[in-house]
């Protein structure tokens, strides 16, 4: 099933000037600029501040240096997507500045097409958003900046514990627990997942957690049918990339006999996607919370915690547990089991299996993981992700999780923003936040970007020129022949080129593969071949026939949606950098820089499992 | 592993109710590409360039019913699975290993 190529009418997205520094062209004295391509002037903050006391901040005290520090983690840099900063931007970028989008050099032809497609995009999704009228300012950015004071004025407070283990809850950023339920539900603030990332890169500890976000509201025997409805209602889907609703998920699980299991996968092995590792080391009670809720839902009698063995995260999650246990935080008891650091084991089935003693290898299904999971138990797999915001919507209802999001998928989605952009990032958006907002929200570009990989390895290319108007949502995406994935976006640097990378990221996937079915054994390594062969200029034209043949001959034929991936991935790169298949084919390649994804070697074949034989 | 229904449930009168149609899967974890099904069900089963059956229909229409099951019956590795689209027992689909 080949993807529809993405035509590409100008390949490269220009990076444009550095953004406006605090002294040039800026509204807001508070806002300073943010390091360009060139870096921070020395002597300043690495980050800029975005807001500052002329916003009426109560917080205006907590400065640069205690917002942002230095990160010890793999993934140095971080950020709330905040909403005034890029308020800043995009109302920079409105505001007759958009002429310095274009690359010198350029038409001004083809700039002004990508700004009004841009507007368009921007604006379909301001409509969907409800409460946002024609105003020229979206208003989830003004939401933000309540959201984020509070989220800074709380560090510097001190809650005091209640009785025991549960903690005086304060109005904080979400809607306040202690709201009437009939009241209108409180503004929707942005940084809402991520509201509690402590801003000096460790992770949240059990109080500051309850402070933050309030007490988790109390649990009922059996399954919990309010909670139940109030899933349903929130219209919440799944983060692991596959967008399944995640009420279906829990409805199909009690539909099963037996004992239920609740899995939380915190193994997605996406080389490119930090967020389940950001989420599990900066918010793990977050998570946990999530854990519980979704077991109290769904009446599970285990929690099984399934986290990828770095020792990063596995620690981080190991500490909030015994935190935990400490405060007889969890109702359902929780054990932590590491995952291998593998493409495939984070698959659900393969965690299943995992789980349930075997190797981590996906299932043939059905029967599917609901009705027949670890140790043959109906087992409710669902994202680390996906649990943070069940953490968040049993204390703040439906209606605040509506909030913000389209009218079809609510809520936020957690995008690792990397490539040739100043400070990668992982930022929180509304679902239905433009491919744009994304880059805004890792400063831009650092160099005109060639392509937007958007979903992580087994995401889809995007054509430059095109991808910043693109929505990020599964509506959106599905738009344009791409996926949302692991909630990625990558801006590959024009000066690299995107068939070599694609091809990295292809051997990697096929050194990745579980080695089970036919295709993806065969397939995968053809087409991770033929395209290197095309990426190193000795390919031919039957070569790239071939690929487009193999890319619609793997898909949809493994046991899991591995070889699909692939395929998209190779095809969607075949149409976006179409005029560099004709230039390799002729012998030349117009990019020099080498390997800039980060994507790991292939496995050596030594090092991947033996194909097991079928037991029975 | 074959999933095969018995022949008693297909009665004449559910043949001819297309909500009745057999489902043919193939599991692709235990196929080994030795190519039976191709020879024996070529309508419709192809093979993929490297031996592994790539079956163009779900669905069977019920003249080709017998040759499906003769390819089910057929097959090494018992990966070919028969089954009504209309399930009785969802959850009791026997259990997996």
């Amino acid at each position: 099933m080949a993807h529809p190529p993405v035509q590409n009418p100008d390949r490269a997205l220009p990076a444009g000037s550095p953004p406006p520094t605090g002294t040039e062209a800026t509204p807001d004295p508070g806002v300073n600029g943010y390091p360009g391509a060139d870096g921070p002037p020395a002597g300043h903050s690495r980050r800029g501040r975005r807001r500052g006391a002329s916003r009426g901040s109560p917080a205006g005290s907590v400065d640069d240096a205690a917002r942002w520090r230095a990160d010890t983690g793999p993934f140095g840099d971080w950020q709330h997507d905040s909403g005034a900063w890029s308020e800043d931007w995009v109302s920079w970028l409105r505001a007759g500045h958009r002429q310095r989008l274009a690359a010198p050099g350029r038409g001004d032809d083809g700039s002004a097409a990508f700004q009004d497609r841009r507007e368009g995009a921007g604006a379909a999704v301001r409509d969907r958003r409800p409460g946002a009228g024609s105003a020229p300012g979206p208003d989830w950015r003004e939401d933000t900046a309540t959201g984020e004071l509070s989220a800074t004025g709380e560090w510097t407070r001190a809650g005091r514990a209640r009785a025991g283990h549960q903690v005086a809850v304060e109005p904080v950023a979400p809607a306040p627990a202690a709201q009437p339920p009939d009241r209108a539900p409180a503004r929707a603030v942005l940084p809402r997942l991520l509201a509690g990332v402590r801003p000096d890169g460790r992770s949240l500890g059990l109080d500051e957690h309850l402070r933050k976000y309030g007490p988790l509201p109390a649990r009922q025997r059996g399954p919990d049918e309010r909670l139940l409805r109030q899933v349903a209602d929130s219209r919440l889907r799944g983060r692991g990339g596959a967008g399944f609703p995640v009420e279906a998920k829990m409805r199909a699980v009690l539909a099963a006999r037996g004992h239920t299991v609740v899995v939380a996968n915190g193994a997605a092995g996406d080389p490119l996607s930090e967020k389940d590792t950001f989420l599990l080391t900066r918010l793990p009670h977050l998570v946990l919370d999530g854990a519980q809720v979704a077991a109290a839902a769904v009446d599970a009698r285990q929690v099984l915690l399934y986290v990828l063995a770095r020792p990063q995260v596995y620690g981080a999650v190991e500490r909030a547990l015994a935190e935990r246990h400490r405060g007889r935080m969890d109702a359902v008891p929780v054990r932590l089991l590491p995952a291998p650091d593998r493409y495939v084991a984070g698959e659900s089935s393969a965690a299943v299996h995992h789980l349930s003693g075997g190797p981590p290898l996906p299932l043939f299904q059905p029967p599917h993981t609901a009705a027949h999971g670890v140790k043959g138990r109906p087992t409710l797999v669902q994202n680390v992700e996906t649990l943070a915001n069940l953490g968040l919507l049993a204390r703040y209802g439906p209606d605040w999780f509506r909030g913000v999001g389209t009218a079809d998928e609510p809520g936020s989605l957690v995008i690792t923003v990397r490539g040739a952009v100043p400070r990668p990032v992982v930022v929180e958006l509304p679902v239905g936040a433009t491919v744009e907002q994304a880059l805004v929200g890792a400063g831009w570009l650092t160099e005109a970007a060639g392509g937007i990989l958007v979903g992580g390895c087994f995401g889809r290319w995007l054509p430059a020129a095109a991808a910043p108007s693109v929505p990020l949502s599964h509506a959106g995406m599905a738009g344009v022949g791409g996926t949302l994935g692991a909630g990625v976006v990558v801006a590959l640097p024009d000066r690299a080129c995107g068939l070599r990378e694609t091809a990295r990221i292809a051997r990697y996937l096929a050194g990745e593969s579980s080695g089970q079915c036919g295709a993806c054994v065969n397939g995968l390594p053809a087409i991770a071949g033929a395209l290197t062969a095309l990426a190193e200029s000795h390919a031919d034209g039957p070569t790239v026939q071939r690929l487009y043949r193999w890319c619609g001959m793997v898909a949809g034929r493994g046991a899991c949606r591995h070889p699909d991936g692939v395929a998209g991935l190779v095809a969607s790169a075949l149409g976006v950098f179409a005029e560099d298949v004709g230039r390799h084919l002729a012998g030349g390649c117009a990019h020099p820089l080498p390997n800039v994804l980060p994507v790991p070697a292939p496995a050596p074949a030594s090092a991947r499992p033996p194909r097991p034989r079928a037991a029975t | 592993m074959s999933r095969a229904q018995p022949s008693s449930r297909a009665q004449p009168s559910g043949r001819a109710q297309p909500s009745s149609r057999l489902l043919l899967r193939v599991d692709p974890i235990s196929c080994d590409g030795h190519g039976r099904c191709a020879e024996l069900l070529s309508e419709v089963i192809s093979l993929d360039d490297w031996g592994y059956p790539m079956p163009i229909t779900a669905e069977l229409p019920p003249q080709l019913e017998a040759h499906a099951r003769r390819a089910a019956r057929a097959c090494p590795t018992l990966a070919i699975t028969l089954e009504r689209q209309r399930r009785r027992r969802a959850p009791e689909d026997g259990p997996r290993r």
